[in-house]
């Protein structure tokens, strides 16, 4: 009887799901309609899909904005010009004399097949050699025509780079071109040079090798005299809070631990314990935090080490939030 | 019948955009692309959560689309066609980038999971904490959603987040129907058991 019952109520349950996602049809709907008025069971299921689908709403992603959508339109149009370009090229004469060639040698001379394989590659790498720097300079020429740049495109210690097409439509015989030329500095002296330090700020904030923002966070912490620094701590609570990279979040952690702590460093150490992915960060970011308690124990800090209690999904978190909290009501 | 005429002057619209465009017509190509790269940055972007990852896939998708339009043949709308290609490229993306996903619930230590099931609400955004528990909350979620198997997953990720229709979602996945309202119900329903104890 209980069975019969469950099975009749899988369909009911089918419908119903398929009625939240709009796909039931117009009959099934009123049959559906019709039958949740006088089923309980019917009605305790919508109520959970109900709730189930506010649930999910809360983790829908945001939608591109328009920016992310035309940053991405910009660069599709850079890589399909380039792409064009290429497939241009493997379609060319270039392509097709090689391609004859190779057959004819093969067909020719089959028994020096690898040999004339071999020199057959070297010929192409050579001959492509020459064709893209032939092409190279055309493309240069094109760029800096009108724009006042050759002494600049003609420096050897210029490095071109983040090259974007700016008018990629060739029908009129041009085209434009923008690029970023960067030609390299180098400086030496104390890590407490305000040149230096401000190189050193650039490079944890923006340098993309995780390696040298590793570097650059080290250098700054070598320093005796940078507590005072505001630029300097800023960059490191930056870093902390911001750095994809695990190793620099850690050294931006231990840099800021010679700085007093302050309101900065305290909120610094709330979306560490929050945020980041790392729990070995997390934790040191509990245990600074225990250290200034309770004289930085506020509502909010109160909220996250109760959230922290629950939802962390470190085990040593949970109990070490439970236990701050627990110290603080004690008597 | 109005949606299905509507849908054939689209296909129709596209197939000529596609002919010109493989004729080297740039304009057509453009115009080819805007058409459908909203969508295409929004699916991106439900499938991996990240705006840089997001980009990414809208430029694999699309420099694929490039390549392969010679050789299209019309056998399915071209639509269908580039939301598959989509799909795709999400799934390996998420595969290269090593990401922790496509587990299945049976296999997920059960520890964790219990750890955290205290029973927690969403708050509503005027509370001081809201901002914090419910980012705790969407992340769980969609940790959730990641431990699904890929087949379960995408059909929840394009029929959940980008609206799409069951029939729809089985000619993306070159299943049936049946198949994908299967593979819908599995996905909510060990969606819910995982998320059980969140209250609204």
């Amino acid at each position: 009887m209980n069975k019969d019952r469950d099975r009749s109520h899988a369909k009911w349950e089918e419908w119903l799901e398929l009625s939240q996602y709009g796909e039931l049809s117009g009959t099934d709907q009123r049959e559906l309609d019709a039958h949740i008025e006088s089923c309980d069971r019917c009605q305790a299921y919508r109520a959970q899909l109900d709730q189930f689908r506010l649930v999910m709403e809360q983790a829908t992603p945001a939608r591109p904005g328009e920016t992310d959508l035309l940053d991405a339109r910009g660069n599709l149009w850079s890589n399909l010009t380039l792409g064009h370009a290429e497939n241009r090229v493997s379609d060319g004469w270039m392509s097709r004399f090689v391609h004859g060639l190779q057959g004819l040698t093969i067909s020719v001379f089959p028994q020096y097949r690898t040999v004339l394989g071999g020199a057959l590659l070297l010929f192409i790498g050579l001959a492509a050699g020459y064709y893209l720097a032939f092409q190279g300079d055309r493309t240069l020429g094109f760029a800096a025509a009108g724009m006042d740049h050759t002494d600049l495109l003609n420096n050897d210690d210029v490095a071109i780079s983040n090259v974007r097409f700016v008018d990629s439509d060739m029908s009129d015989g041009t085209l434009g071109i923008r690029f970023e030329a960067v030609r390299p500095v180098q400086i030496m002296g104390p890590v407490d040079d305000p040149d230096i330090q401000r190189v050193l700020t650039f490079a944890v904030l923006n340098e993309q090798n995780p390696g040298v923002r590793l570097r650059a966070v080290n250098a700054v912490s070598a320093s005796e005299s940078l507590h005072s620094d505001h630029e300097i701590r800023d960059a490191l609570v930056t870093a902390l809070m911001t750095d994809s990279n695990a190793g620099v979040r850690g050294e931006a952690f231990n840099a800021l631990s010679r700085y007093p702590f302050d309101e900065e460093i305290r909120d610094a150490m709330i979306h560490t314990l929050v945020f980041d992915e790392n729990p070995a960060l997390r934790i040191n970011a509990i245990n600074r935090l225990q250290d200034q308690v309770p004289a930085s124990f506020d509502e909010q800090l109160e909220s996250v080490l109760r959230t922290r209690m629950v939802l962390d999904e470190n085990a040593y978190i949970r109990t070490k939030a439970r236990t701050v909290l627990s110290n603080l009501s004690a008597p | 019948m109005k949606i299905d005429s509507a849908r054939d002057r689209t296909d129709l619209e596209d197939r000529r955009l596609i002919l010109k465009a493989r004729d080297g017509d740039a304009r057509a190509l453009e115009e080819l692309v805007y058409r459908y790269d909203e969508k295409v940055l929004s699916m991106a972007m439900s499938f991996v959560g990240d705006m840089d990852d997001a980009k990414d896939i809208y430029q694999e998708v699309f420099m694929r689309v490039y390549k392969a339009l010679p050789k299209f043949e019309f056998r399915s709308r071209f639509s269908t066609y580039l939301y598959r290609i989509v799909t795709n490229a999400c799934l390996s993306h998420r595969a290269r980038s090593g990401k922790r996903s496509f587990v299945p619930i049976e296999d997920e230590p059960g520890e964790d999971q219990d750890s955290t099931k205290h029973g927690v609400t969403l708050l509503s955004p005027d509370r001081p904490d809201a901002a914090v528990i419910n980012h705790e909350i969407a992340s769980r979620i969609r940790a959730a959603v990641n431990t699904l198997s890929p087949r379960l997953r995408t059909v929840f990720v394009l029929r959940h987040h980008e609206g799409f229709k069951l029939r729809e979602i089985a000619g993306i996945m070159e299943c049936a129907e049946g198949t994908v309202k299967k593979y819908l119900f599995d996905a909510t329903r060990r969606l819910r058991i995982q998320l059980e104890d969140i209250r609204i």
